[in-house]
């Protein structure tokens, strides 16, 4: 049988004294940095597994562009997420069934390389 | 019948709002209540928009075979016995009496019938109806300011609860300490709150967040249920995560798990 360990603290409160000592820890900081803290909290920071030529194509648009990759990242996939909420573009058509317990479907890097190349399309036929 | 008392010998620390706020969501979530008011205030009457009444007085009449309780409906599924001034000389009256702190436990035996949970809204001040709380309760909740005082008042009540386990036999068992008036910009919170995670772990309960609304509720008569449903003292805050964090809703689930 497998032995769940129990909390010492009820998690919601952990999460709270967590969060208040990092706000203690920023008001200790001088001003300049106060403020940095408070960007750098704000921001997420979240971790994908993209092929190494998405990324290179990113940084290339990045340095061409004056901008940092993550504005570069953070733009394109707002544009492709609003263009998949209105029916523009959809991931059917390169979907294919996942053994993987925890997901469906996956969709394999060849056919992320194809859309990269333009071989494949994202946009849905009307 | 399951008793929930909420109790801190220290005042002003939201026992009454807490009492009552409890009460009404179990009732909303189709739970038979009765809420007991023990303090000589008479609050819980007034923040439900009734009338104070002697009920606790009435309680100690029927405690001595001179009447019948008086069990005041509050709301759909929610009764009261409420209390006002003349709950002082019901005290009085009491403190003469024999087994006196078995009075609640027995009033709530004779109506164990009629309702799922008790909730007892007891006095700030160490007496016998306090005692009596405590003798007729499953579960104990001590909610707290998160100042120096209010925390030190958390470890008189938990004496208390161990008194009355020593010497009765009686068995509540603490189902938390409840930080209410939570104000995350202050240092002072915070060192509070790491007291007393440190003296309590589990027992400490996701705090209520400081808000007018639940201030304000008691002038219309109005539970936070019915005033401001989605106001933060019910929902909580949001915390540097993402996610939600104390609030009445995440209490009344932490409780309900219990019952």
């Amino acid at each position: 049988m497998k032995r769940q360990r129990r909390s010492a603290i009820d998690p919601a409160v952990a999460s709270l004294v967590t969060e208040g000592e990092r706000r203690q820890r920023r008001r200790r900081l001088p001003r300049a940095q106060q403020a940095k803290a408070r960007r750098d909290a704000a921001r997420q920071r979240a971790t994908y597994d993209i092929p190494k030529e998405v990324a290179r194509a990113v940084a290339e648009v990045a340095k061409e562009e004056g901008v940092s990759a993550s504005a570069v990242a953070a733009l394109l996939l707002a544009e492709g997420l609003r263009r998949l909420e209105v029916g523009e573009v959809s991931l059917h058509g390169l979907k294919e069934p996942s053994r993987s317990p925890k997901y469906d479907w996956q969709v394999p890097t060849r056919a992320v390389l194809e859309v990269l190349k333009g071989d494949r399309t994202l946009l849905v036929r009307k | 019948m399951i008793t929930i008392a909420i109790a801190n010998q220290k005042g002003g620390t939201g026992k009454t709002t807490t009492a009552v706020t409890l009460a009404h969501r179990l009732a909303m979530d189709g739970y038979r209540v009765l809420l007991v008011d023990t303090d000589v205030q008479g609050h819980v009457a007034t923040a439900l928009g009734l009338d104070k009444a002697p009920g606790i007085y009435r309680l100690v009449q029927w405690y001595q075979n001179l009447g019948d309780l008086l069990v005041i409906p509050a709301r759909e599924n929610l009764d009261i016995i409420p209390s006002d001034k003349t709950t002082e000389p019901a005290k009085r009256i009491l403190a003469s009496m024999d087994f006196r702190e078995r009075i609640l436990a027995d009033a709530l035996e004779e109506l164990a019938e009629e309702y799922d949970v008790a909730v007892i809204d007891c006095a700030p001040s160490v007496d016998v109806l306090h005692v009596a709380a405590l003798v007729a309760a499953d579960w104990l909740v001590v909610p707290t300011k998160l100042d120096y005082l209010a925390v030190d008042g958390v470890n008189e009540v938990l004496a208390s609860l161990a008194e009355i386990k020593r010497r009765s036999s009686a068995t509540p068992d603490l189902l938390g300490v409840l930080p209410t008036f939570f104000d995350r910009q202050t240092n002072e919170t915070l060192v509070q709150l790491k007291t007393l995670v440190n003296a309590f772990g589990r027992h400490v309960l996701p705090p209520i967040p400081v808000d007018t609304r639940l201030r304000e509720a008691p002038a219309y008569g109005q539970t936070i249920w019915e005033y401001a449903p989605r106001s933060r003292s019910v929902v909580g805050v949001v915390n540097g995560n993402g996610t939600v964090v104390g609030g009445y809703a995440q209490f009344v689930a932490r409780v309900k798990e219990r019952l």
